[in-house]
């Protein structure tokens, strides 16, 4: 049943396209507009987190190269630890052969050397101020043992003229080993006092003494030493 | 890359100037084989073209034609080929490179207009893609558009509209377009003599919108065009929904980006007002809503800050009077209406002084409206109006040839006049 001013069925359709295309329209267009939109909040939120991203990843590398400092500071100073210790241990190398060449020498002055027997009287006299006892036993090397009694006699006379005492001596059965560069050791006061005047003995005093000074002649002074007094 | 989620058909769907053109020319054969021959095009892309695929192939021989070959025949077709099948499929486009693009851009400045408007209309498709934009000197493009907006055709203005839109979605060329063209002086040019349809408005408006998401663009938009009150104009009598949207939203972005450059001239175009009227209609998309409720909040935060004296003394002492806040503000001249007398009526001076010497009619009218205030609320400053010879020149300027001074002159006499006895 038709009414006036109905539409037949083509028109109906192209009404319907019309408004379906009007509707998509205006829909995209709204659709645009958002994206748009979202396009502004995307780039101010990535500008956001890529510059606290970049401000975290600097201060990490901060940090890193900061540690990587550290290590190498580290590492020099230790360095240089080792190193000086090496050297250290260099130059003891050195001082203790110095010291054992000596004593090879001694041994063979002790054996060869005429001076020996005046050397032991001077030992035994600077034994027995030392001691100022009227009873020693002095203890020698077997083979000494002749020299040692022959310089006692030259001694006593003057001991006794240097302080009026008069010393009486015993030779101790324990001789000092062979291998040693002789001198001897004085005991007094009923053994009670012991003075060790055996040539390594004196060897050692003297290398303690003159250390100082050994350094010195063969690594020169050192650069930071300030006083000499 | 995101793909084109929209419809780039949005681009011309309701106007047919130029759709019916190229159905009537796309009627007519061009011989490829021929232009083979003249060795512009091997063979092998002569029989690409006349199997019409789409590929990447096809619009490499199309675009080899269309650089090299200068008929207009030829050339319309060639264009109207690749734009159909860039249009169906999109992803043609991803090919475009600086070599396609400087070609179409040449190809602008032929004389025919079918040839430019397909030009135009292919460089538009391919910037739709917001992300990547290849680098050209676009300049010759925006400045082609922008002389279509002064056509006496609406169709081509309406297809330019559109281009306008297109070219702007590609963000980094809109401080370029803002810049390099008259862009905006000829879209309100459209947008308030040449009374464009509803849809022209929101294509015209869209395009301003886009502009406004610059932020050194939403500084200056308004001091060089002045484009608040014009906006408010059409929003208050569009019938449109969507344009009301757009208006807001660019509005939206101004006061958000730049609200220094913008909170006072839009304080004195009576956003506040405009937003509660339109904020009683209702309205089906909720983000006009909120994007009301944000404009009315923010501007009246700062009615408060921005109404106080020491402000409304550097301005009558610039000389240069505007509608900003204090002005209109009965709370501001009851409290400060007796200050004007400090310093020997200094300002007062000021203010009858910029009667002589300005010749502004904004700055006449606010003067008016400012000695008028001043006399209401502070009655025993009347002699002293009268001595400067203020009261004479208000009444002068009753007859002044602008309406809006005529206007402030009268309001000012009446509240001279109020307590005369």
């Amino acid at each position: 049943m038709a009414t006036k001013g109905a539409l037949n069925d083509t028109q109906v359709r192209d009404e319907m396209e019309k408004m379906v295309s009007f509707i998509k329209q205006e829909a995209n267009e709204k659709a645009r507009e958002i994206k748009i939109k979202a396009d502004e909040e995307f780039n101010i939120e990535k500008a956001k987190i890529v510059r606290q991203e970049t401000i975290n990843i600097e201060a990490f590398y901060q940090k890193k190269a900061k540690q990587a400092e550290i290590q190498k500071k580290i590492a020099e100073s230790n360095r240089n630890n080792k190193t000086r210790l090496q050297i250290l241990q260099a130059r003891q190398q050195y001082l203790n052969k110095i010291t054992e060449e000596a004593q090879k020498t001694l041994v063979k002055y002790a054996d060869s050397d005429p001076k020996y027997a005046e050397t032991i009287k001077n030992i035994i006299l600077q034994s027995l101020y030392q001691l100022m006892e009227e009873e020693v036993t002095i203890t020698c090397r077997e083979k000494d043992l002749d020299i040692v009694k022959k310089a006692f006699e030259e001694a006593a006379p003057i001991y006794k003229e240097k302080t009026g005492k008069v010393a009486a001596v015993k030779y101790s059965p324990n001789y000092l080993p062979a291998t040693s560069a002789g001198g001897i050791i004085m005991a007094g006061f009923g053994d009670r006092i012991v003075i060790n005047n055996t040539l390594e003995n004196r060897l050692e005093i003297a290398s303690d003494e003159l250390l100082p000074a050994i350094k010195t002649m063969l690594y020169g002074a050192a650069e930071t030493r300030k006083y000499y007094n | 890359m995101s793909e084109q989620i929209i419809d780039s058909k949005v681009i011309s769907s309701h106007n047919l100037y130029l759709t019916e053109k190229v159905e009537s020319l796309l009627q007519n054969k061009i011989s490829w084989d021929s232009i083979s021959s003249a060795n512009i095009i091997t063979s092998e892309q002569a029989s690409i073209i006349s199997k019409g695929e789409p590929t990447p192939e096809y619009i490499d021989a199309l675009m080899n034609v269309a650089e090299n070959v200068s008929t207009v025949e030829t050339l319309q077709h060639t264009l109207a080929l690749v734009d159909d099948a860039t249009t169906k499929n999109v992803s043609l486009l991803n090919n475009f490179d600086e070599k396609y693009l400087n070609t179409l851009i040449k190809l602008l400045s032929k004389d025919d207009e079918t040839i430019q408007l397909l030009a135009g209309r292919i460089i538009a498709s391919k910037l739709s893609n917001v992300y990547h934009v290849t680098p050209v000197d676009y300049t010759p493009v925006f400045q082609w558009v922008t002389n279509l907006l002064d056509s006496e055709n609406m169709d081509v203005v309406d297809l330019a509209s559109q281009y306008i839109q297109g070219y702007l979605s590609a963000i980094p060329l809109r401080t370029e377009f803002y810049r390099n063209c008259d862009g905006v002086s000829k879209i309100i040019n459209v947008l308030v003599k040449r009374s464009p349809n509803s849809q022209l408005q929101y294509q015209l408006i869209f395009s301003l919108w886009l502009l406004t998401f610059e932020e050194s663009i939403c500084a200056e938009i308004n001091k060089t065009h002045n484009i608040i009150p014009v906006l408010i104009d059409i929003a208050k009598s569009a019938i449109k929904e969507k344009i009301v949207r757009v208006v807001l939203q660019a509005f939206r972005n101004m006061l958000e980006k730049a609200p220094g450059a913008n909170m006072i001239p839009m304080l004195g175009n009576k956003m506040v007002p405009f937003c509660e009227t339109l904020l009683g209609r209702k309205w089906s998309d909720s983000e006009i809503t909120d994007d009301l409720t944000y404009l009315k909040e923010e501007l009246s935060k700062n009615i408060q800050k921005l109404s106080t004296f020491d402000e409304y003394s550097t301005e009558v002492f610039s000389g240069k009077l505007e509608w900003s806040p204090p002005h209109k503000s009965e709370q501001f001249w009851k409290n400060n209406a007796e200050r004007l007398n400090e310093n020997n009526y200094e300002l007062l001076r000021i203010l009858t002084r910029l009667f002589s010497t300005s010749t502004d009619p904004t700055v006449l009218a606010v003067a008016c409206n400012d000695l008028g205030q001043y006399v209401k609320y502070h009655p025993e400053g009347k002699k002293f109006i009268q001595d400067i010879g203020a009261k004479q020149h208000i009444m002068e300027l009753m007859t002044h040839e602008d309406p809006d001074v005529r206007y402030q002159a009268l309001c000012a006499t009446q509240k001279y006049m109020l307590h005369a006895w």
